[in-house]
């Protein structure tokens, strides 16, 4: 089996819930070991707590079992290729045990507001006094400065201070916020994305770095294309509408919530569109012209939904992609399941899941690297699961140790005893 | 906005798409040395280009004849990377196997749907992606169309994807020094972004689906909307303390933990007298004070002139060109070095502005001069 390409690298990651959890997943699929420390009293929220019923509905349909907290869709989907583990970083032991891990570490990461780190006393000096080349990531919600920096958010918050709620609706509705907590995977992409450049660099100067993900920028980051566009404060909530292509929309189908999304990139687009509806109204020469279309759109939108709404999806995706048009019966998550392309990919793989819980069709690897690909190596790490193997391997604590600090409550897993 | 983490590198971006752009856009934004590649034929520069070309070098060349094919060979050979989303399958394979012949370069390609597979030769756009993805299924409401993120986001995810197999394969290359070849496809991007809906389905037997109503979280208050997420029993005593509300006992039980989530209608006649006495930034500030996480509903017109966002200079400050003033200011980019402000002053190059300085040094025995 081929060596992965960040086989060497050792990430202690102090990150929670989707957008850190995220970030360290891409980068354990890559290879890195990854040791997700937790608390023993406070778990990962997106392991939905301790007992079931104060948590998120979150477990399969059998229920949540014994140890719900490892048995959530949420942490299950993001803490696979990670080893778990438990420390308590406001003790003196548990810090003094998470110093001695950094001695060994490439690279330490956090989503806490700034001031945690430095209330801990493990901020970036600290840290560098342990190991003198560590990057340390941090992906606060605002970043590390300016007035909002201690401000709490998360991806419901972020995203209509980011602006994409604003845009995110039916065109002339209401604005809306996404149907998952976008932003957070945003942030984790770019999390991935500053510490595999922090790594870069380490390699070519030496010296590691503090490197910061602002989620709210990060998300910002993604609306580029609208700050070309003059008059910014007009625009409002956009539907499937495009700045550039003319229609481009989602359409209403035959039978229940069935819908085909249609993009006309080109004249030529059009005109394989005009072809396969053969409305009068859409033959009309001055809607070659992609300005005229854009003065129409709202008509051009209702013939073409007069053609969809009366036919299925399937059979229209498929006549309009043999016409040479981009096209594609809207998928619900069923269907993403069953897709034939990522089928034919490998790209959802039969995958471990933790806990009892049955093996499920998982998304593998973010990147393709042909000749050092990442591997999914092992299931969503549970709340504590690799403590004792972690802290003996590493820090070369012995049984009697390791059993004494878990009777204690420092190290372990699920909840603390008494 | 660029920083200093990546200027040792240097990289080619071929193509036209947005993937290819951003993902130059995110090399040139982490400090390296990008050059944006164009056919002589390659469609003119648009209108996202202020957002995605500044501080790129652009060179014109035409690989399809043989001297222009020995320029690119030789320039290829002073890179570290090489960046593509040519959907053109000949003009693809030739920039790959010129790529695969420099052992030490990274040649990464970017798809829309993947580059093998049954879908590999259907036309695609965003849209497609997101709807093949199950994004676009996710967002809006319950009967209502289904919606894509605004713009091209799942163009930028793969930008972003391909961002990180390149370094990746960098990271690698510093222990076994080769480079490799790297494949991301835009829709195997979007299913792994959306990992946790995926997994949601196998365990809950299909689910997630659309939302009843997709204000979810948004409240009106006085002079727009705010989100407040009451994720735990602490924010919502919270709240109901520093606003001073008392729920009517008979209602008692739509306001338990357990109960909230279904009963939003209830908190926002609950919450409506006092957060329509107050201004967006009134909540904003009061709720983040005591830890209730709130946002505040922006145009994105309003962003560049936020306090926040002016403090970590976040946007361009300096106009990208005299000739264009209604574009911009810019966003910068998803992460910085700690510390640091991003610099700004970079220009957009005019297409192959910098074709005869970068190829002059490499046209030694082609026999031809660069165009």
């Amino acid at each position: 089996m081929s060596r992965m390409p960040l086989e060497h690298i050792r990430i202690i990651d102090l990150t929670q819930a989707w957008a850190g959890s995220y970030a360290l997943q891409l980068l354990a699929d890559f290879g890195a070991e990854v040791i997700k420390v937790e608390s023993r009293s406070r778990p990962d929220p997106w392991r939905g707590g301790f007992e079931a019923s104060r948590g998120l509905p979150c477990y399969p349909v059998d229920g949540p079992g014994e140890r719900p907290y490892n048995r959530s869709y949420l942490a299950n989907s993001v803490n696979r290729n990670k080893f778990g583990i438990t420390l308590d970083l406001a003790t003196a032991e548990g810090k003094s045990m998470f110093l001695e891990l950094v001695k060994s570490a490439d690279a330490v990461t956090e989503n806490f507001t700034p001031r945690v780190l430095h209330n801990l006393g493990i901020d970036y000096d600290a840290l560098r006094k342990m190991q003198p080349s560590i990057i340390l990531l941090s992906m606060p919600a605002f970043g590390l400065s300016g007035p909002y920096r201690e401000y709490p958010g998360i991806g419901g918050t972020i995203e209509p201070m980011s602006g994409n709620a604003w845009l995110l609706g039916e065109h002339g509705g209401e604005p809306q916020v996404s149907g998952v907590m976008y932003p957070d995977a945003v942030a984790g992409l770019n999390g991935a994305s500053a510490l595999l450049a922090a790594l870069v660099a380490r390699d070519a100067t030496g010296s590691g770095c503090h490197v910061e993900v602002s989620q709210h920028e990060a998300m910002i980051a993604m609306l580029g294309e609208f700050f070309t566009h003059g008059g910014l404060e007009a625009l409002g909530p956009r539907g499937n509408r495009d700045l550039e292509l003319v229609p481009n929309g989602v359409f209403r189908a035959l039978g229940e919530d069935e819908w085909v999304a249609i993009t006309v990139r080109h004249t030529i687009d059009w005109e394989r569109l005009v072809e396969c509806i053969g409305d009068p109204l859409l033959r009309a020469p001055a809607l070659r012209s992609r300005d005229e279309r854009r003065r129409r759109e709202d008509e051009i939108e209702a013939a073409i939904t007069a053609w969809t709404s009366a036919r299925p999806a399937s059979e229209m995706e498929q006549e309009l992609v043999r016409a040479g048009l981009p096209a594609a019966r809207v998928r619900n998550f069923s269907d993403v399941l069953a897709c034939r392309q990522l089928a034919a990919s490998g790209y959802l793989a039969m995958t471990a899941q933790p806990e009892g819980i049955a093996p499920a069709p998982t998304p593998g690897i973010i990147a393709n690297l042909k000749r050092t690909p990442g591997r999914i190596r092992l299931p969503a790490a549970g709340h504590g699961e690799h403590s004792s193997s972690v802290l003996g391997r590493l820090l070369g604590l012995d049984t009697e140790t390791l059993s004494d600090l878990e009777a204690r409550g420092v190290i372990g897993a699920g909840p603390p005893p008494g | 906005m660029s920083i200093t983490l990546l200027n040792s590198l240097k990289a080619v971006q071929i193509g036209t798409g947005i993937k290819a752009g951003f993902c130059g856009k995110l090399l040139v934004d982490a400090g390296a040395e990008v050059i944006k590649l164009d056919l002589p034929d390659a469609a003119p520069a648009d209108h996202f280009s202020p957002w995605l070309d500044r501080g790129k070098a652009s060179v014109v060349l035409d690989w399809r004849i043989s001297e222009g094919y020995e320029l690119l060979r030789r320039l290829l050979d002073t890179v570290d990377l090489v960046i593509s989303d040519l959907d053109n399958p000949q003009d693809a394979a030739t920039v790959e196997r010129l790529a695969a012949e420099q052992p030490r370069v990274v040649y990464t390609a970017l798809s829309d749907l993947g580059r093998q597979g049954p879908f590999a030769d259907r036309p695609s756009s965003d849209l497609i992606v997101s709807a093949l993805s199950g994004m676009c299924y996710i967002n809006g409401e319950a009967g209502r169309p289904p919606l894509r993120e605004p713009g091209n986001q799942t163009a930028i995810v793969a930008a972003l994807a391909g961002f990180m197999g390149a370094l990746a394969a960098l990271v690698d290359r510093s222990q076994s020094g080769l480079g490799q070849a790297v494949e991301v496809s835009a829709l195997e991007a979007m299913v792994n972004v959306l990992s946790p809906s995926v997994l949601q389905c196998s365990y809950q037997n299909g689910a997630p689906f659309r939302r009843q109503t997709a204000d979810g979280f948004l409240f009106d208050c006085a002079d727009g909307k705010v989100s407040v997420i009451i994720s735990s029993q602490s924010s919502w005593d919270t709240i109901l303390e520093i606003w001073g509300i008392v729920p009517d006992p008979n209602e008692a039980d739509r306001f338990t933990e357990k109960a909230r989530r279904a009963n939003m209608e209830s908190i926002r006649r609950l919450f409506a007298p006092v957060l329509l006495s107050k201004t967006r930034r009134e909540v904003f500030e009061e709720l983040c004070l005591v830890r209730v996480p709130c946002g505040m509903l922006l145009n994105p017109g309003e962003l560049p002139s936020d306090k926040h966002l002016i403090a970590r200079g976040s946007f361009d400050a300096v106009p990208w060109s005299s000739t264009a003033a209604a574009a911009g200011p810019f966003p910068g980019p998803g992460f910085r070095i700690a510390g640091e402000i991003p610099t700004t002053e970079r220009c957009l190059p005019r297409p192959g502005e910098d074709t005869a300085r970068l190829l002059a040094p490499l046209l030694a025995g082609t026999g031809s001069p660069a165009q």
